[in-house]
């Protein structure tokens, strides 16, 4: 309700329209509608447009949500009114994440024979597009999935991909030399390669950014090399809008035969909420697998991690680290199952030496599998997201969740597991289509309300959305 | 765009929504916006005006199938105050089970097989099902969230209006009190006694809220059976606002069959009375009890034990296989194992053998093995090996009687004043092929609706009468 005073009547392509200025103002300053003056149906504003396409994006102003994911005719329309980024943000929003309600909803096709090595979704505040490395082309499918662009790399095949934006992304081979940019807005523009300072000829193993709030900021992008010769290694941070190296952390030289010293990083994680950039690699010799996991407080010192462990037995097959639980999680490689560390009880003087790790799963079958030098965890991956941690087991995605107990209950947080959707002892029934043979899973992505899952031979990207559930009707 | 409303104009209300009139007559309209000033423009509203056609169509045309999702369409109603209408409107019509089909199959998104269901009289639903999970649907069967209880297994579930579920489980000791929309553990109930170490640990079997026919009783308790690791049960009754066990009724000892833990209870709440019954079932049949509490005195009020008690010889070998207690009706009815029949029983009148048995209609076979039964709207649910059949109650003639006592061949005369099984008529609410589908494991009626769960079936099945024709066209 308004007073006459502030109702704008608009005509679009012959039919009037009446809204507040109120609702206007919310395209933001850059829209041609945040400007118009109230106005009576004698006298409206026209603006040349769709009436049937701005009816629809009246009333996402009005809600601030579609009924329904909106056409590329629609998309064109808003960017026509400078909406489009706000349509594309209130698609997937993180709020609306709740692993327990993800669902199979869409299914990307990529061109070309080569199946998806690498997938990646733009964190927030970004709108969640997908980002898909196959072969040595890199697609961006914009949030709504109305529209893809690609870019070809020079690498032959892309396994480290990670969006910044929906129109930049990086990408990094083990096999080969420097961190490739992959400018989605202009196809043709020349190459540019991120390369480590000390050796140029270094290759990538793993990839990390920084959070940013501001969407028009790029973050700090870290990246493990490792040259070409594979006896130096060190984790470079690049400015991203400068394109310029900004630190070198921890850089490590193997000597003679001794590798175990110094294992390269495979796996960078960045917590934003503590400021540290974790660091893991881990090495398969002939005494088993081994590790090395650093925690780095970049500002303080770049030679000195903050906290370090050697992993010998059950070495983590994957690690992550999760910034609401404030803790780092593993997969353990022999075992399989998950443990977790608390990052404030490394804080107060968690020594090295002293056991980290807590299994949250089934503790006496760790012990058992870690002495009989089992390989349950081998290509397990772990990763989190808000705060949930998820686990891939082949072709399956299980999911720890949070639990705290009532303080008068005893007030306890206990981790919970779930399998997402059906789980191995459970079979699909043929109704999801392209679903229904399940492959294992080679690269995964969080992002908004969405996961991304790249399946090996499989010419596509599975995306899971929860949204609320759909009712199946009667067959 | 006017929907014009036929009275007088006068009466009329005139609105502009989003610059489409809109006037109706001010008693089917109970706007609570400030319409009453006279003015010559009609009021301005700054909303969506295809959002307002259709819930007005929805609420005209209660059957029609709207064009946007029943969660857009209650918000919008919020607003214009019209949300109870297009509620009712959106409900399915009134559960007559010889009417009724299955309307829709309810599956969660992760771990699909349903543990428990507690549905309310509004029509909404709480699921346990997989691992530990709860999932609400609201009262359009919209869903609404999922979380994660800290129990493994949830096998016994209530809900407790607005937004409160109480759970136990056959895990792990004690009741729990989840707020499902917050997904927050809020307190645990332990059965514990003092003077008794023993008594620790107990698991709850089945519980008891407030039955739906009064949801305004604020104070009636939560009722629920505990059972130790030693086999002994009681029944506690707890205070739903506190959450504290306020009184202990029907303490046994466990060690027999006639003392064993009751698996469901009912309150009756207008008789003061709780009613429990217990079932085991093995290899040589069936053995079980029913027994009636009064809440403030602890004392039985009456009990029979299946077999043995004062039956009739001729149904001696033919113990109950499942039994529940009309509330609203003041009748127990009961499922024979081995004849498959259905039994009433009068409660204003129990004696020692008042059992009515029924005998028309078809009837499935295979007995009564494996039946469940449940008592919602005046109608008796039973499942059966290859089937559901509902029993539903004719209306009697007042003063009609006199034909059907003259009638030869009687050769018993119905034991209670009430019951006549003249008046019981039992038909098929499922067709063979929905029966292909598997055993019933659990029915529970909640407002119009039946949920049913199925063995090994994924989902929760919805059966509703409808008005719609559901006409195949063949051309």
């Amino acid at each position: 309700m308004a007073s006459a005073a502030a109702v704008v009547t608009i005509n679009i392509g012959g039919e009037l329209f009446q809204t507040t200025s109120g609702t206007l103002a919310r395209t933001g300053a850059s829209s041609p509608l945040s400007s118009l003056s109230p106005s009576t149906p004698a006298d409206p504003h026209f603006l040349d447009g769709d009436p049937r396409l701005f009816a629809l994006l009246l009333s996402f102003l009005r809600r601030g949500s579609l009924p329904s994911p909106p056409s590329a005719a629609l998309l064109a329309e808003a960017r026509h009114f400078a909406l489009d980024a706000a349509l594309l943000a209130s698609l997937s929003p993180t709020s609306a994440f709740a692993p327990l309600s993800l669902r199979p909803s869409a299914l990307l096709p990529l061109a070309g024979r080569a199946a998806p090595s690498a997938v990646a979704l733009c964190p927030s505040p970004h709108p969640a597009s997908v980002v898909v490395a196959h072969g040595g082309v890199v697609t961006c499918f914009d949030a709504a999935f109305a529209s893809r662009r690609s870019v070809l790399t020079p690498l032959p095949a892309v396994d480290s991909l990670v969006a910044v934006s929906p129109d930049l992304a990086v990408a990094g081979a083990r096999d080969f030399p420097g961190v490739h940019l992959c400018r989605f807005s202009d196809a043709t523009a020349p190459p540019e390669v991120l390369s480590w300072p000390g050796s140029t000829s270094a290759t990538v193993l793993s990839m990390a950014a920084t959070a940013v709030s501001d969407a028009a900021q790029l973050p700090w992008l870290f990246t493990s090399f490792e040259s070409a010769r594979r006896n130096s290694s060190a984790v470079v941070a690049f400015d991203l809008n400068s394109l310029t190296p900004v630190a070198e952390i921890g850089r490590k030289e193997v000597f003679g035969a001794d590798i175990e010293a110094a294992i390269p990083a495979t796996k960078l994680g960045w917590l934003a909420g503590h400021n540290l950039l974790l660091a893991a690699g881990s090495h398969s010799g002939p005494a088993g697998v081994v590790g090395d996991i650093c925690l780095w407080d970049v500002r303080a010192s770049s030679t000195v991690p903050v906290w370090e462990v050697k992993e010998k037995d059950d070495c983590f097959a994957d690690i992550a680290a999760s910034d609401k639980l404030s803790a780092l999680f593993k997969v353990g490689a022999a075992s399989g199952e998950v443990f977790m560390a608390d990052l404030r009880r490394l804080d107060n003087g968690g020594t090295i030496g002293s056991e980290p790790w807590m299994c949250i799963g089934a503790g006496q079958r760790a012990t058992a599998a870690a002495s009989s030098r089992r390989k349950e965890g081998n290509g397990c991956m772990i990763e989190c997201y808000c705060n949930w941690v998820f686990v891939t087991r082949g072709s399956d995605v299980e999911v720890w969740s949070q639990v705290e107990l009532a303080p008068e209950a005893g007030g306890k947080k206990v981790m919970r597991r779930n399998w997402v959707v059906s789980g191995p002892s459970m079979k699909v029934e043929g109704s999801e289509e392209g679903v229904t043979e399940n492959t294992k899973i080679v690269s995964w992505a969080f992002g908004g309300s969405r996961m991304a899952l790249a399946r090996a031979e499989k010419i596509s990207v599975e995306v899971w959305d929860s949204a609320p559930a759909a009712i199946c009707a009667k067959s | 765009m006017g929907t014009a409303g036929g009275g007088r104009s006068g009466t009329m209300k005139q609105l502009n929504v989003g610059g489409k009139l809109f006037s109706m007559e001010a008693s089917s309209f109970p706007l609570s916006l400030s319409l009453d000033s006279p003015s010559p423009s009609p009021t301005f509203v700054d909303r969506d005006p295809a959002l307002l056609s259709a819930v007005l169509a929805a609420i005209r045309a209660p059957s029609s199938v709207p064009g946007f999702p029943a969660r857009d369409l209650l918000n919008e109603a919020l607003f214009y105050g019209l949300h109870d209408q297009l509620l009712a409107a959106l409900s399915p019509p009134p559960l007559r089970g010889f009417s009724a089909s299955l309307a829709s199959i309810l599956s969660p998104a992760s771990e699909p097989f349903p543990t428990a269901l507690a549905p309310h009289h509004d029509g909404s639903l709480c699921l346990a099902h997989g691992n530990g999970q709860l999932t609400y649907y609201s009262s359009t069967l919209d869903h609404h969230a999922t979380i994660r209880t800290h129990l493994h297994h949830v096998s016994s579930l209530r809900q407790l209006p607005p937004s409160l579920a109480v759970l136990g489980s056959s895990s792990a000791p004690g009741l729990h009190v989840y707020d499902f929309l917050e997904g927050r553990h809020v307190a645990s109930v332990q059965w514990s006694d003092p003077t008794d170490t023993r008594v620790s640990k107990a698991k709850v079997v089945a519980i008891a809220t407030r039955p739906p026919a009064d949801a305004t009783d604020k104070s009636s308790p939560i009722l629920a059976s505990f059972e130790s690791p030693h086999r002994e049960n009681c029944i506690l009754a707890i205070d739903p606002v506190t959450l504290k066990p306020t009184q202990e009724i029907g303490r046994q000892s466990g060690s027999a069959a006639k003392s064993s833990v009751p698996g469901r209870v009912v309150h009756l709440q207008e008789l003061g009375l709780v009613f429990v019954s217990s079932v085991s079932g093995g290899a040589f049949g069936y053995s079980g009890y029913m027994r009636m509490w009064d809440i403030r005195s602890g004392n039985v009020i009456w009990e029979t034990s299946e077999p043995g008690g004062a039956g009739r010889s001729s149904r001696f070998g033919d113990p109950f296989a499942d039994a529940d207690v009309d509330v609203k009706q003041q009748a127990i009815y009961k499922v024979c194992s081995k004849s498959g029949d259905v039994a009433v029983a009068d409660l204003r009148c129990l004696s020692n053998d008042p059992w009515v048995y029924m005998s028309s209609g078809p009837r499935g076979s295979g007995g009564g093995y494996g039946s469940v039964l449940h008592c919602h709207k005046s109608q008796v649910f039973v499942s059966r090996k290859d089937g559901l059949e509902v029993w539903s109650r004719l209306e009697e003639k007042c003063g009609g009687s006199g034909n059907l006592t003259e009638q030869p061949g009687i050769k018993e005369r119905p034991k209670s004043e009430g019951i006549n099984e003249r008046n019981y008529r039992s038909t098929y609410m499922d067709t063979e092929k929905d029966a292909e589908r598997g055993m019933i494991l659990m029915m529970e009626g909640g407002g119009n609706r039946l949920f049913v769960t199925r063995e090994d079936m994924q989902g929760v099945e919805v059966w509703e009468s409808s008005c719609l024709s559901g006409v195949i066209s063949l051309s």
